[in-house]
């Protein structure tokens, strides 16, 4: 496809161009990809990678050679949504500081292909794994690091076993996947409530509700049954690597102390070697309930791109 | 005629793309059919908020590959400053739609080898599309889905739901209190006050209106103009809302007045489409989620079976 005419000009000039063939679901090819590069020479690559079911990424590139790569993992379901924004521009913030970033929507979800009934827990690690093998094409031997928020918590802390000492953040991490079930099961009693429905969802868990369709509906998402049995019994701890990563964690709440639940967290962390750091961003997060407003969540991004710059040491002068 | 949808993995091509629009790059994601295009492009607008493309459980990626399977071309997109898009997030207001970004988008859709274009909007897109449409040459189909028929954003229909004393019992507790300190929700206070003092006058009004035997019409401009518009061009439009939404109950009010003149007047060419339920948004679950793509490809394969516009007869009584 040929290149777009470039927009602009002087130092507004920017580039936009797309590339590669179009393709039909499950044909296996070149990627096909659009890319964008800013007046800062900072340079956004977004579209389809990968065979079979191919899975949409964006790839933001510091204007030199990246001193580093991030690969960013979503969490699921409402959450995938409600953290849409800040792992965007927690992406180009690390970009701007010369750290290639690597974000995906996982296979069966959001605008990649494939089936959502065939999603496991498994499956969204091999996903991960793939475009962090990508992302080690593009940084060559610079070091790698992970964020992963709330459900991507759990995926990062896997797929970082892979790159032993790895830096990683974790975003109001999921400590227990049954349990982010039974929240999800919660907000949706909270929201039948609400709305004063007459025919509320059943309230025996989520794990009962499975029926002939396959999937349970949580607030408008569907979540089927081998993504649920397969990440059931999966905690924080039991993911985790017995060589330890240096390790932030940030709990978003407001006005709150750390619970206990952070506090045995971290203590559990240390006796494995680890390092945690625990701290707390302001913003209190309705994980299920969205708004239109986005909240202000600057110091969040920017004390996280601070850690990682940290750990992945100064950039040459 | 309903065509057969082939299977996915033959049905479907996607490629993404950056197009500009008013100094910013928007991203969108075009979905073309493998085979037999209609050559029939829509163009899917959603609702403000910081939520990317594919939205909420994917409705509009399902959307998208189900319209081309069906042999339509679909775009859908991110409006400047959310998701993949450059440039800065703009609030949602009524007053001032973003119309540059729907119109730049369909000129991409344009390019695509389509000759008819269906304009989509959900929510504030839909108000986003009815002011675009003028500028949309090829249009031949505007499709509206839950969309505030009066100018008021969540927070303020959210007001409207509850009684002045709910209010007034929330206003005074402690919580409330603190919180007026802080400008943000000072502001969001400020506005759902202002609610409940424009429904009482509001009420007020349409009681001494009824002792003066004139019909109330409480539907915004913004969202009559643009539909008398595109009803003029002898456009097709759809209308879907949950019967749960404040805004169905706004929309049905509101055809005593102008827009019930302009949708009776057009005839065939509307289609009002209710969807029970008791949520505001069609969104939050699946099944009607299903429901709405469903009626949305019911639609359309009637659009393509309607032949070209004819001028509209001179307007009587109006």
């Amino acid at each position: 496809m040929a290149p777009e005419r470039p927009e602009g000009g002087g130092a507004d000039r920017r580039v936009i161009e797309t590339h590669g063939p179009r393709r039909t679901a499950n044909e296996s090819g070149p990627a096909s990809v659009a890319s964008r590069t800013d007046a800062r020479g900072l340079r956004e690559e977004v579209g389809f990678a990968g065979e079979g079911d191919r899975i949409f990424t964006c790839l933001h590139r510091p204007p030199f050679e990246p001193r580093a790569g991030v690969l960013i993992c979503s969490s699921i379901c409402a959450d995938f949504m409600a953290n849409y924004q800040r792992e965007v521009e927690l992406a180009r913030t690390l970009a701007a500081r010369g750290i290639a970033v690597q974000r995906f929507h996982y296979r069966g979800t959001g605008n990649s292909e494939g089936d959502p009934a065939v999603v496991t827990f498994d499956r969204l690690c091999q996903d991960a794994r793939e475009l962090s093998e990508a992302l080690r094409h593009c940084v060559g031997d610079a070091p790698m690091g992970f964020v992963g928020t709330r459900w991507g918590a759990l995926v990062a802390v896997e797929v970082s076993k892979e790159f032993p000492g790895s830096p990683l953040v974790l975003w109001e991490p999921t400590t227990d996947a049954a349990g982010y079930f039974r929240d999800a099961g919660r907000a949706r009693l909270i929201r039948d409530a609400r709305e004063g429905r007459s025919d509320p969802a059943p309230s025996k868990g989520v794990g009962a509700e499975f029926d002939g369709r396959g999937f349970v509906d949580l607030l408008g998402y569907s979540v089927y049954r081998p993504l649920y049995e397969s990440a059931r019994g999966r905690t924080l701890s039991s993911v985790m690597d017995r060589r330890p990563h240096p390790l932030l964690i940030v709990r978003m709440a407001r006005g709150q102390r750390r619970t206990s639940e952070t506090a045995s967290l971290a203590t559990e962390l240390a006796e494995a070697g680890y390092d945690p750091q625990v701290e707390q961003a302001e913003l209190a997060e309705s994980w299920w309930f969205h708004t239109d407003a986005v909240l202000r969540v600057r110091p969040l991004i920017d004390r996280t791109a601070e850690w990682l710059e940290r750990r992945f040491g100064s950039p040459d002068p | 005629m309903r065509r057969t949808v082939p299977t996915a993995e033959t049905a479907w091509r996607e490629f993404p793309a950056f197009f500009p629009a008013e100094g910013n790059d928007l991203f969108g994601i075009v979905s073309e059919p493998a085979e037999s295009p209609e050559r029939v492009g829509v163009l899917l607008a959603w609702g403000g908020g910081p939520y990317p493309s594919c939205g909420r459980n994917g409705v509009r990626t399902r959307l998208a590959r189900s319209l081309a399977g069906r042999g339509f071309h679909a775009l859908r997109f991110d409006y400047a400053g959310v998701g993949e898009s450059s440039g800065r997030a703009r609030p949602v207001r009524f007053a001032a739609p973003w119309t540059s970004d729907v119109v730049a988008a369909s000129r991409l859709l344009a390019e695509q080898g389509v000759d008819r274009i269906v304009l989509l909007g959900n929510c504030f897109g839909g108000r986003n599309v009815l002011a675009s449409a003028s500028q949309v040459d090829q249009l031949t189909g505007v499709a509206v889905i839950g969309s505030p028929v009066l100018d008021l954003d969540h927070t303020e229909m959210l007001a409207r739901r509850q009684s002045i004393g709910w209010h007034a019992k929330r206003a005074l507790s402690a919580k409330t209190i603190r919180n007026v300190a802080r400008p943000k929700l000072r502001r969001r206070y400020g506005r759902i006050l202002a609610t409940k003092i424009r429904s009482v006058i509001r009420l007020l009004r349409s009681h001494i209106e009824r002792s003066h035997d004139s019909p109330p019409t409480s539907a915004s401009p913004g969202f009559v103009e643009p539909i008398r518009s595109i009803l003029d061009r002898r456009v097709p439009l759809f209308l879907a809302y949950s019967t749960g939404d404040p805004a169905w109950s706004d929309f049905c009010r509101a055809q005593e007045g102008d827009l019930g003149r302009a949708l009776a007047r057009a005839g065939p060419l509307v289609t009002v489409h209710p969807i029970e339920a008791s949520v505001r948004d069609l969104q939050t679950e699946v099944a009607l989620q299903d429901q709405v793509i469903e009626a949305v490809q019911e639609w359309l394969d009637g659009i393509l079976a309607l032949g070209t516009q004819r001028p509209i007869p001179d307007r009587e009584g109006d």
